[in-house]
């Protein structure tokens, strides 16, 4: 009877404001919430851990397998985490506890000492308690950073490396033992509440009545009232520690992770989404390109000839015949300007018969003329061409509208999987790379593929620009 | 006069249909049809056409598959004239009509030709007859490409081998250029001269060692 009296005034103490009624559980729940948020706001700068799946661009994307949220594994799989925390949390407090009677033991028999030995024993006792303070602390980080990526599913997330940083690492367990220490008693405060009205019953049952706060479970209505209400309070808090666990876990995951290992990471993501990007606008372009000629091209050529039928079966007198006439060459003008845009998408040749028959048959018309020499050798992967195709042409361009040369031309070559492609001219010199230029963005799309752009434009001329990218791995 | 037989292969069902209705305006008779290059290729064996007009870009790959079948058509029949249909100026395609040994004749064509119903018919009738007929474009893209060794020609003379290589009779290269016969022989005499090919009594001949030579310069310097 006193033990549970005790208890519940302590309930009473912690958990309610005087003059309110607040069930008991709803602040302990809330503040055990207001609490791990606390928690996962505080601490070193927040790393975000971007999933780090496996980057083989070519592969569907993987997104939905990433983003599947917790299922009931994975709920269990937090809690177990919560746990494992808050037993790392209690078992440090016990360790420090049991060192404190140690130190107070081994205190005792010396009794009133002299000043010089009060000072050693002083000072050594501070050295070994830092020392094994700092060790502690350090061994609770790593233990709490072990139970963070235990049970990870493989495909969640890539572990990075922990931080090595020790001021990091304590700061992160003193965090963890102080507020956590709060969080678990708040907790074990909220168990025995709930403990307390689940059993109510019973013990109403054998004349002992709770105190809660202000409120006496006096009868069995109230005390079968406060069972239930305890019952799936309890319930709820239990399904929700995965939550609970989830936070923690991923706060820990990203407090105690090397910021240096997950910025690499996430800029190996970001050039690997990069150039995915850059392959989808391929594909679009591509498809664009499909759609045109499947579509538009063939109705209006379908229509072109329907018109030349109808201009012969006309009387040469026929007054109409101008009009069929104009009708249909301004349909084959419009077929004309349709078939310009599709090749500046992507050309067919390009895919047909690869880079070299494509840069001749877009630049054949040119003034000054475009000359295309040296050898790709083995046609290099679609991707690899269309990058080269569409950097090359980009140069080119540059070089007709800006350069004021007599001629310009492009050499292809390869050295292995090494392909390069220099494109000379002998106008004035003085290329450079501006942002909005046309250079830029062909150094964009070669840094997509890891290539490189060499420019050589000394005031006065020729210049040679040269690009050299590998071959993408089949 | 028997309409000469034709087999069609196009896969777009509009185009197929708007060139059956060309075609027989033209006094010819499309037999068959084909909407695949397999299609194509398995027809042809079975039954025996005047001529092949096919589209380059054919289901399923939607690449140059037409043009394929049609140079294998043409290394396994040599005498079947075929005529490729392309939406696209590409010297790049003459190649697979120029390799292999076949006699009979060829077509390389833009769609945007077929408006000109006059000179479709011309093309189509040349091709059928044993010729050659390579677009204007095609041709003048070739040239373009090949400025260098034809820098020696005058200007006359470029015109005449541009029409020879589009395919045209010395007659008909005469009536356009309003010079007679004897002066576009002499005239191509001296381009095949100059250009350092022997001179050759067949005119198909000459016109395929003209394409083959505009395009040998060309893989040659690449």
């Amino acid at each position: 009877m006193v033990h549970l009296q005790g208890g519940c005034r302590l309930g009473q103490h912690v958990s309610t404001p005087p003059g309110t009624r607040p069930a008991d559980h709803r602040v302990g729940w809330t503040t055990l919430v207001g609490l791990a948020l606390l928690l996962r706001r505080s601490g070193p700068p927040r790393v975000t851990i971007v999933s780090n799946a496996p980057s083989r661009p070519a592969d569907p994307p993987q997104h939905h397998e990433s983003l599947r949220v917790g299922g009931l594994r994975d709920r269990l799989v937090d809690a177990l985490y919560l746990a494992g925390v808050a037993a790392v949390v209690v078992g440090s407090w016990l360790i420090l506890a049991f060192l404190a009677l140690v130190a107070l033991e081994l205190w005792r028999p010396v009794g009133l000492p002299s000043f010089a030995l009060i000072a050693v024993v002083v000072v050594t006792g501070l050295l070994l308690g830092t020392v094994l303070l700092v060790h502690g602390g350090l061994w609770v980080s790593r233990l709490t950073w072990w139970l963070a990526w235990a049970g990870q599913r493989a495909e969640t997330a890539a572990r990075p490396r922990m931080s090595s940083n020790m001021l990091h690492q304590l700061g992160y367990a003193t965090t963890l033992l102080t507020l956590g220490g709060a969080g678990l008693a708040v907790g074990a405060l909220l168990a025995a509440v709930l403990t307390i009205l689940i059993v109510s019953p019973a013990l109403v049952a054998k004349d002992i009545y709770p105190v809660l706060g202000p409120v006496v479970i006096r009868n069995q209505e109230l005390a079968w009232f406060a069972a239930v209400l305890g019952a799936v309070t309890a319930t709820g808090t239990l399904w929700q520690l995965g939550t609970l666990g989830g936070w923690h876990r991923r706060y820990t995951q990203s407090a105690l992770a090397d910021p240096a290992d997950v910025m690499g990471r996430q800029l190996a993501d970001s050039q690997a989404s990069r150039v995915r990007l850059n392959r989808r606008f391929d594909d679009e372009r591509a498809r664009i390109e499909r759609d045109l000629h499947d579509g538009v091209q063939p109705q209006l050529l379908r229509a072109s000839m329907s018109l030349a039928l109808a201009l012969e079966a006309l009387p040469a007198d026929e007054p109409a015949r101008t009009e069929v006439g104009d009708a249909r060459d301004q349909i084959d003008q419009a077929r004309n300007d349709l078939r310009r845009f599709v090749r500046g998408l992507h050309p067919q040749t390009l895919t047909d018969r690869g880079v070299t028959a494509a840069l001749q048959d877009t630049f054949e018309t040119t003034q000054p003329p475009v000359t295309i020499a040296g050898n790709l050798g083995p046609r290099p992967d679609p991707s690899t061409e269309s990058t080269l195709y569409f950097a090359i042409s980009e140069l080119v361009t540059n070089a007709l509208k800006h350069a004021g040369a007599d001629t310009v031309t492009v050499w292809l070559s390869r050295d292995g999987r090494t392909v390069q492609a220099a494109v000379i001219d002998d106008g004035h010199g003085g290329a450079r790379l501006t942002v909005g230029g046309g250079l830029i963005g062909v150094q964009d799309r070669l840094d997509i593929a890891d290539g490189t752009l060499q420019i050589d434009s000394p005031s006065g001329g020729p210049t040679t620009v040269t690009l050299t990218m590998e071959e993408a791995r089949a | 006069m028997n309409r000469p037989t034709i087999l069609l292969a196009e896969d777009n069902v509009l185009l197929r249909e708007g060139l059956v209705r060309v075609l027989d305006h033209l006094g010819f008779d499309v037999s068959a049809t084909a909407s695949t290059a397999d299609e194509l290729v398995n027809r042809s064996r079975v039954q025996r056409f005047d001529l092949i007009v096919t589209d380059v870009r054919m289901p399923p790959s939607h690449t140059d598959e037409g043009l394929k079948a049609a140079s294998r058509l043409r290394q396994d029949q040599p005498d079947l004239p075929v005529v490729v249909l392309s939406q696209y100026v590409s010297a790049a395609y003459l190649d697979d009509l120029l390799s292999g040994d076949s006699r009979a004749g060829f077509g390389y064509l833009l769609k945007d030709r077929i408006s000109d119903l006059a000179q479709f018919a011309d093309a189509l009738r040349r091709v059928l007859r044993g010729g050659t007929a390579v677009d204007p474009a095609v041709v003048t893209a070739l040239l373009r490409q090949r400025r260098e060794p034809l820098h020696q020609l005058t200007t006359r003379e470029t015109e005449v081998l541009a029409k020879v290589a589009e395919g045209h009779s010395n007659l008909a290269i005469a009536e356009e250029l309003f010079i007679t016969e004897a002066a576009v022989v002499k005239h191509f005499g001296s381009v095949m001269s100059k250009l350092g090919l022997p001179p050759n009594a067949s005119h198909n001949r000459r016109v395929l060692a003209v394409l083959t030579y505009l395009r040998s310069q060309q893989e040659s310097s690449t």
